[in-house]
């Protein structure tokens, strides 16, 4: 089974990708800063990371940056960003980042898009 | 006994603050999800709400900002559109300070705050 590791803090976002996820068949592990982001990067094994960009401690940049530098550059990473934020996802992708979701995000096209990735 | 999804959704009540429609989306059939969103809904929004008015009397901008960016994730579950659009201005002017315009966009917000629990109270009292 596929593991995928969610970095967010609004709780009720992270319940929502936990449940649709899960209903995909993925295992999931969840951070709720970017701080336990970082430490689940270096200690947990997944497959993919999705994670929110506005985060308490340590932002988003970071989290991918760090996915990156451990994982490697073809990582599968998916960041979450709300509308308005677009330069942020932009830094993000500069980093490596490979796919966006737009908050609130459609279940269908989470799905399609960690498919995708996930069978790159 | 359990109440079959269909029938819920066929007997839907009118609201006038909230509108379930994502939530139920999210969920895609299963009731219990929905009474564990609206029931964490119910318990922590307030609780931010408060917090946003606070970092705000103290005139810490960047939490406001922060908390109000925050908190529309929430009002946007509910389907909140009007919490949702005052949330966005807050964060908005949070950046240059406007203290005039986030006092009356708080002021505006906590009456519809109380009146969105009470529906989301009311759809969870059928669910």
């Amino acid at each position: 089974m596929k593991r995928i590791l969610i970095v967010e803090d609004e709780d009720l976002i992270l319940k929502a990708l936990e449940f649709r996820l899960r209903r995909d068949g993925y295992d999931v592990i969840k951070a709720k800063d970017g701080r336990d982001g970082l430490k689940a990067i270096e200690t947990e094994m997944f497959d993919l990371l999705i994670t929110d960009m506005m985060l308490p401690f340590n932002n988003g940049l970071e989290v991918v940056n760090k996915a990156k530098e451990m994982k490697g550059k073809n990582f599968p990473v998916i960041v979450l960003s709300n509308v308005g934020l677009e330069n942020v996802v932009l830094d993000a992708f500069k980093l490596g980042a490979d796919d966006y979701i737009t908050k609130p995000f459609s279940p269908v096209e989470l799905s399609i898009r960690v498919k995708r990735l996930l069978n790159k | 006994m359990e109440t079959a999804f269909s029938e819920l959704t066929m007997n839907k009540q009118e609201y006038t603050h909230i509108n379930l429609s994502y939530l139920y989306d999210i969920a895609d059939n299963d009731i219990d999800f929905v009474k564990e969103m609206i029931t964490d809904y119910i318990i922590k929004v307030p609780v931010q709400f408060t917090e946003m008015q606070t970092v705000f009397w103290e005139r810490n901008f960047e939490q406001t900002h922060f908390i109000a960016h925050k908190i529309k994730s929430a009002f946007q579950f509910v389907g909140a559109q009007q919490l949702v659009e005052l949330a966005r201005n807050i964060e908005r002017v949070s950046e240059t300070q406007d203290i005039e315009t986030i006092t009356q966009d708080l002021a505006a917000m906590e009456p519809v705050v109380k009146l969105v629990l009470t529906e989301l109270q009311s759809e969870l009292s059928v669910l």
